[in-house]
């Protein structure tokens, strides 16, 4: 700490004279009942939806129910130290978090206090409430940059753009997560180039064990360099773990409206639904559907909104809806938040009612389904039914261009897959397609933590969707893939730089092409000896 | 639970206390009959249990208070225990408290001081708060040493907070902040 005693004496001696016999007015009331996070409070009487509430022992509340005659608060903290007959105070704001760069590296909960035994939070801090309206029309543009996730299954087939919201979808254990941390450190690329992409990871009901995992590798990957882990494990209040995604988005808002861009990644939704559905049903709502409250459905696309990219135009920009007034001089216009939530299936039911809502808010998903998984193919993206709404316009021109065909020759084969198993005779033709698929599907698979820069994603795209890789066998493909990198790294610089612009012509396939026949033939000639 | 309950039955026994003209006197004797409640738990808890029948806790009602205090109050008791509605007692006293204060234009004020203060000093604080609130104060003292000094004085929800407690908090503030800055 740098602060010294002579200056702790100087405030408080100034302070002291210059006491005058002002106060303090506040609105109170008193706590009649308090069990299971929610307190009951007496009086309180213009408190307004949504609004902060503090307890005597200093635990901060959120008032979720108006009712005739008492005020249904949710407590924000230590539940043992709000007690029948305390004084509940209005603090007249609504529920916010203190963000700034300072965050960046740290695990913080929910309220913005750090929990990674680092210290305080250093740096100048602004003030974003939690809940807050989405930007309204005028002050977004459509989505056009691409967000590479350095997933080849996803950058080629289902690509996701800056401000886009992509549903990540599957049953337990079928690498959801990893893929939000591929694409986390995917973003290292980014950081060193200097455009920054802040990524935001929110655990939700997770274990501490499953979050400091996650901390470990991102800092071992150097991640966290521009990550911020929001937790709230499944120890905390409900309150605090439907709360937690509304302060990962507020964290991700502030890089959003000062020009930068962010990534923010809700793991997981379900959990998040599971803790409203516990606070509702405590605070005597009508249950719905599955027991969820009415307001579900609300409570995800309000969240989901916010995700967005900003117009260019700093002018327009500034005058975007409900800015925060501790970043307005800040605020600037070409931001975007774009948003992966995570939705827990079970037994890969899609229709349940969390699962549809989220498919219906999002603009695409990514479907993970466990078959898939283990049959080895991972990331096991079920790549039928897993779609881009608008990530698409994003794409790189070349990426387009090599992988337009790859999604539909995916499906084909899938289809003649289904047919092949039978055994019958099969045309060449036939032949052909589920040779080119089965080449496909291995050359998409990649492993945990190893992003692959785009340049390298079209090269070797170029190769399956060419049918490049007919002659050699499918055991081979992983060992063409490592070979071809190398020899396009080694040899070919210019080549993958002009395809980082997005930049492809004849020569380049041309080239490509013959790199390719020649790794094709060391193999065969290793092969044959 | 009928949260509208202690309402309809205050209401009822305020309405009693004007017909039979004795507004004043059932309003002290509610009081009193309230810090009796209050003092001997023992008698709460006969009053309110499940397992003594009707008949016998009316008999006990009748011969502790009948006599003593109105017979309003004697049978407002005895109807509760008929209705068995014991457990509403005490939130029908409260309801009625405030109803007899909303109709005399009463108005109860808490005021919090660190120290005993003298008589005088309450005095001139309920004729300004009078004067400034025109309603017929009711003083409701409270102690707590934790206020360190200046006093707190709450009503209606409201609450004027002049005590040094505040004023060190606020200093307290003023340091955690200028540290984190320059942090």
């Amino acid at each position: 700490m740098l602060i010294k005693t002579t200056e702790i004496t100087e405030i408080i001696k100034r302070e002291i004279s210059n006491l005058e016999a002002d106060y303090d007015f506040n609105e109170i009331g008193y706590v009649i009942q308090a069990n299971d996070g929610i307190a009951r409070v007496y009086g309180l009487n213009n408190v307004r939806y949504n609004e902060l509430v503090e307890f005597e022992s200093g635990v901060k509340g959120i008032a979720l129910n108006l009712e005739e005659d008492n005020v249904g608060v949710v407590i924000m903290g230590p539940i043992d130290k709000v007690k029948e007959g305390d004084k509940v105070k209005r603090l007249k704001t609504i529920a916010s978090i203190m963000v700034g760069e300072g965050l960046l590296g740290r695990v913080i909960n929910p309220l913005g206090d750090p929990i990674d035994g680092k210290g305080p939070i250093p740096g100048p801090l602004y003030e974003m409430p939690l809940e807050r309206r989405a930007p309204w029309v005028i002050y977004r543009q459509p989505v056009k940059e691409p967000l590479q996730t350095g997933i080849k299954a996803i950058d080629s087939m289902i690509p996701i753009g800056r401000g886009q919201r992509e549903l990540i979808i599957g049953d337990r254990q079928t690498g959801k997560t990893a893929i939000a941390i591929d694409t986390i450190i995917a973003q290292r690329e980014n950081y060193l180039r200097g455009d920054i992409v802040y990524c935001i990871y929110v655990a939700i009901g997770q274990k501490n064990s499953s979050v400091a995992k996650i901390a470990k590798i991102l800092e071992k990957y150097g991640a966290m360099e521009y990550t911020i882990i929001v937790e709230a494990t499944a120890s905390d209040p409900a309150a605090l773990q439907f709360y937690a995604p509304y302060a990962g988005c507020a964290i991700g808002e502030y890089f959003r409206d000062t020009g930068r861009h962010a990534l923010v990644i809700y793991d997981d939704l379900s959990k998040q639904a599971i803790a409203y559905r516990e606070v509702s049903l405590i605070l005597r709502r009508p249950p719905g559907r599955e027991a969820y409250p009415g307001d579900i459905f609300y409570l995800h696309s309000r969240l989901l909104e916010r995700a967005a990219k900003i117009i260019e135009d700093d002018n327009v920009a500034r005058q975007m809806n409900d800015i925060p007034p501790s970043i307005r001089h800040l605020v600037k216009g070409g931001g975007s938040l774009t948003a992966l939530p995570i939705v827990e299936t079970q037994a890969g039911d899609v229709s349940a009612y969390i699962p549809t809502n989220v498919i219906s808010i999002t603009d695409g998903q990514i479907y993970l389904e466990s078959g898939l998984f283990n049959a080895g193919i991972r990331p096991a993206i079920n790549v039928g039914i897993s779609v881009s709404r608008v990530g698409g316009d994003a794409q790189i021109k070349a990426m387009k261009k090599v992988a337009g065909t790859l999604k539909i020759d995916q499906a084909q084969y899938r289809e003649l897959e289904a047919f092949a198993k039978f055994g019958s005779d099969l045309d060449p033709a036939t032949l052909a397609i589920l040779d080119k698929g089965a080449k496909n599907v291995e050359l998409l698979k990649q492993n945990q933590y190893s992003p692959m820069p785009v340049e390298e994603q079209i090269a070797l795209i170029y190769c399956g969707t060419k049918g490049l890789l007919k002659d050699i066998p499918i055991n081979k493909v992983k060992e063409f893939e490592n070979n071809y990198l190398a020899y396009l790294r080694n040899n070919h610089k210019d080549i993958l730089n002009t395809l980082k612009k997005g930049e492809i012509n004849d020569e380049i396939t041309n080239t490509l092409e013959k790199i390719a026949k020649i790794i094709c033939d060391q193999i065969l000639a290793n092969l044959k000896n | 639970m009928n949260l509208e309950i202690h309402l309809k039955y205050s209401k009822a026994l305020y309405e009693c206390s004007i017909t039979a003209n004795k507004e004043n006197k059932i309003f002290e004797e509610v009081n009193y009959i309230k810090n009796v409640f209050n003092e001997n738990t023992e008698l709460y808890n006969i009053f309110i249990s499940k397992f003594i029948t009707p008949t016998k806790k009316i008999k006990l009602i009748e011969k502790i208070f009948k006599g003593k205090i109105d017979e309003i109050i004697v049978n407002f008791l005895i109807i509760l225990i008929k209705n068995k509605k014991e457990l509403f007692l005490l939130p029908i006293i409260s309801s009625y408290i405030d109803l007899y204060y909303k109709k005399n234009n009463f108005l109860e004020v808490k005021v919090i001081t660190s120290q005993l203060v003298s008589d005088e000093f309450y005095n001139n604080l309920k004729i300004k708060l009078e004067r400034v609130l025109k309603k017929n104060i009711l003083l409701k003292k409270e102690i707590n040493e934790k206020i360190i000094g200046g006093l707190i004085i709450q009503f209606n929800g409201k609450e004027y907070d002049y005590s040094i407690k505040r004023h060190f908090e606020k200093i307290k503030d003023k340091i955690v902040s200028k540290e984190l800055y320059r942090l």
